[in-house]
């Protein structure tokens, strides 16, 4: 969508318009749900995060300045969103990620079966990090976003980016040892 | 020590080639002569080779129904969008629709009507009760804005009297509109004007009539002065009860009357 476009629909937005806001969010909501869902892991939590998130952040435009973009603003209010979801359900998530058949990875000779198990470790790993440093991870990496992007997601500078990217993928290598082990 | 924790944080963008030159150069020299982040490279290779390569898109398997379905939900959680207001200036044109060409047939004979009552209702106070005597003061030079220094203080009242009735009828019929914007900029505007006019005018000799209206109108003023457009729905309606509660409009247009009979008489006692 051109700025100026973005830029229109935006002010009507601030103004009360829902069709405006609606014609806005329809161009973000995507990305908005590849960043909760790769928070949460969970297609039904990461539709009502994005919705929670798209309905506060309509109330919020009023205080909306523009010094980011409003997908940055917006992605931010998801993650918010996302981490506080994680924080409210961490011991059930870590009970409810799918470990079936984890005790033995590499032993099961059906291909798939196996790559969904490496999946499920993975995401396992994730989850296991601490909050930033997931973020990070998952913005910079699984997100595919830059530093920059992620900095100002976080409202912190590129350089703690940088430090919580190298430390969380220090942490997955060390969680994830086995995967290593076993591939070699 | 701090040239390889540098090293180390440049290690993923050097694994996904999103180095400048300089520093891919800085990094590649490094490691030449560095086991330690040598090594520490490779683990990260081979945890990054784990991790999804591209990213993932959860979003394209949705079908447009989800979405649509989601941005339905997001909707009905949305507050209501603000009603449009006409313009200040719309206001004449609204009283010329209601009392010209009849194109709302039950809102022109509710004006009727108001009209007809008003009218019995006034000539009954007015034939047993005398008008009270309205004071022709003298505008304090000092005080008074320069543009209507002029103007002697009744004009002023009727002036008053007639903006405050066109404002409060507009308010009072504003049409609401669900999917247009409120601005009620040109209302809080002509609003504090009022309010100013009115404590100016409080200050000269004018009758207690009108300065009692001009006493109770103004909380309904300061009010709509301060509307907020975000929340105008619910003040709005503060704003109209206010204007009911207080009979306002009727209170108006009885001194309206008063003045006007003080004027013909004027006129009629001139040679």
């Amino acid at each position: 969508m051109p700025a100026a476009e973005e830029q229109h629909l935006l002010q009507e937005a601030k103004e009360g318009s829902h069709d405006a806001y609606r014609r806005l969010v329809e161009r973000h909501m995507r990305q908005a749900y590849n960043v909760a869902y790769g928070f949460v892991h969970d297609r039904d939590s990461a539709r009502d995060i994005v919705q929670d998130a798209l309905a506060r952040a309509f109330v919020a435009l009023p205080t909306f300045r523009g010094d980011a973009e409003f997908g940055t603003w917006l992605h931010r209010i998801v993650m918010n969103l996302s981490l506080n979801h994680i924080r409210s359900t961490t011991a059930k998530a870590k009970r409810e990620v799918p470990v079936t058949g984890a005790t033995e990875p590499g032993h099961d000779h059906e291909p798939e079966r196996h790559s969904t198990e490496v999946q499920a470790h993975i995401e396992r790993a994730l989850h296991e990090l601490p909050t930033l440093q997931r973020a990070v991870v998952t913005l910079r990496h699984i997100e595919g976003m830059s530093t920059k992007q992620v900095s100002a997601i976080l409202h912190c500078s590129e350089g703690t980016v940088k430090t919580h990217l190298s430390r969380g993928l220090t942490k997955l290598r060390s969680k994830l040892a086995f995967l290593q082990e076993d591939a070699l | 020590m701090r040239a390889h924790r540098r090293i180390r944080l440049l290690l993923y963008d050097f694994t996904r080639g999103g180095l400048g030159t300089p520093e891919h150069d800085e990094v590649q020299r490094h490691l030449a002569g560095c086991a330690s982040c040598r090594r520490e490279l490779d683990g990260l290779r081979q945890i990054l080779s784990h991790l999804p390569a591209t990213p993932p898109d959860p979003a394209a398997d949705r079908p447009p129904d989800f979405w649509r379905e989601l941005l339905d939900a997001v909707e009905r959680q949305l507050p209501p969008p603000p009603i449009h207001a006409p313009r200040f200036l719309q206001f004449v044109a609204f009283i010329d629709d209601i009392t010209g060409p009849v194109r709302r047939p039950s809102l022109a004979l509710g004006a009727v009507a108001l009209l007809v009552i008003s009218g019995v209702v006034s000539w009954q106070l007015l034939r047993h009760e005398p008008p009270p005597p309205v004071a022709r003061t003298t505008v304090a030079p000092s005080t008074a804005p320069p543009a209507v220094t002029s103007r002697s203080a009744d004009t002023r009242v009727q002036d008053y009297l007639r903006k405050s009735r066109i404002l409060l009828v507009g308010i009072a019929n504003m049409p609401t509109r669900k999917d247009e914007p409120l601005d009620l900029k040109p209302e809080r505007e002509a609003s504090r004007a009022l309010v100013r006019e009115a404590r100016y005018l409080r200050q000269q000799d004018i009758d207690p009539r009108s300065e009692r209206l001009m006493k109770d109108m103004e909380k309904v003023l300061i009010t709509l002065s301060n509307i907020r457009e975000q929340t105008a729905f619910p003040e709005l309606a503060i704003i109209r009860g206010g204007i009911e509660r207080e009979n306002l409009l009727f209170k108006i247009r009885i001194t309206e009357t008063l003045y006007d009979r003080i004027t013909d008489a004027g006129q009629h006692e001139q040679p």
